[in-house]
């Protein structure tokens, strides 16, 4: 995983650099103007690829201080341990991040294009339509949760921007 | 829909799964055997067509390697059908799976699990589909295409091989030499 900055971003104390959000943004408006493709595996260049495995590094080594810098089976081990770990209702938010996370872990590979051609469009669908916006809330709740405001608010507006490319996309799709 | 209920859905699937896998590990030797015939049956035909000087043979090979890439196609088309039904079934049970090892944390997980569960089509036979000429060109049967058009066009060029280079003529014994080797 290629990380860009492990370091709180924005200077507002937040775990997670805010300026992340802006490859959320980027991809919402790839969705909207049609220059991504959803049909296709994701690359390292994709934005929302580069979202995912920098978000969730920063998450490990800012807030869980965890070594998982992968998205694999790996990673995915090692955080249902501290997912379990985590036992008490304060923690419910980022358990529930945690298993959003764990579920990345099992579509990773389809997503990224290395499973059979015919079996990706499923998964790349529901990567898109079900686990990126529960990703999005997973955040927004979170973040509420440990009191990181900007961070909130700027997982809410990636989430409100890529719904809406999202519906942009599929409005163009069906019209197509 | 209650825990019993769950259950007994989760059964059939298995059931089918466990179908399905069989109905796999047949299409595999099939589609093996009929490689393995369309390859003996084509490499015979262009030897007898050298050694009996019958061009007509090594057509035949063309003609009958094509039979067997549509029998191919046709096994192939149902072996992707099955491996893709097993997959399906896989993530019905894989998001089973889900819900109970995170779905406590993730309420999504659960919901998505009875979903999955509830809106399955059950049945193995009644989700296959018919076999289409156009599924021949299908991505994944390109591979076959390539490798039986190869076999075909090497046995076009075989028949014209034999059409048109005359026969080695062998050389047989003047009547004079033997007449002189007598008493």
């Amino acid at each position: 995983m290629t990380t860009s900055s492990a370091a709180p971003g924005g200077g507002s104390g937040s775990p997670i650099a805010l300026s992340l959000f802006d490859r959320v943004s980027d991809y919402a408006e790839a969705l909207e103007t049609g220059t991504a493709d959803i049909g296709k595996p994701l690359t390292d260049a994709t934005p929302i690829v580069v979202f995912c495995q920098n978000f969730f590094a920063q998450l490990f080594q800012n807030v869980l201080n965890a070594p998982i810098r992968s998205i694999d089976a790996r990673a995915k081990e090692q955080a249902a341990t501290i997912r379990q770990q985590k036992s008490d209702d304060a923690s419910a938010p980022l358990r529930r991040l945690l298993a959003v996370f764990e579920e990345l872990c099992d579509e990773w590979q389809d997503v990224r294009g290395l499973s059979y051609v015919w079996y990706r469009h499923r998964a790349l669908d529901e990567f898109h339509a079900t686990l990126l916006p529960d990703l999005f809330e997973a955040i927004t709740s979170w973040a509420n949760a440990v009191d990181h405001q900007d961070l909130a608010q700027r997982s809410a507006l990636a989430e409100a921007a890529y719904k809406k490319g999202l519906m942009a996309l599929s409005a163009r799709l069906a019209k197509a | 829909m209650n825990g019993d209920e769950q259950r007994e859905m989760l059964r059939l699937v298995e059931l089918e799964y466990a179908r399905t896998t069989k109905f796999i590990e047949g299409s595999v030797g099939i589609t093996t055997s009929v490689r393995g015939w369309a390859i003996t049956v084509w490499a015979a035909l262009i030897g007898v067509s050298f050694t009996q000087r019958l061009w007509a043979l090594a057509l035949l090979a063309a003609i009958t390697i094509l039979s067997f890439a549509v029998v191919d196609a046709y096994q192939s088309s149902l072996y992707a059908q099955a491996l893709l039904r097993a997959r399906t079934l896989e993530r019905i049970t894989a998001k089973h799976f889900d819900a109970l090892a995170r779905g406590k944390d993730n309420p999504r997980f659960i919901a998505e699990a009875d979903a999955a569960l509830a809106s399955n089509k059950y049945g193995f036979y009644s989700n296959l589909q018919a076999f289409r000429w156009r599924d021949l060109f299908h991505l994944r049967y390109r591979i076959f295409l390539v490798a039986y058009g190869t076999l075909a066009l090497v046995a076009v060029i075989c028949a014209l091989l034999v059409l048109v280079i005359p026969a080695p003529t062998i050389p047989t014994p003047s009547p004079t030499a033997s007449s002189s080797a007598g008493p």
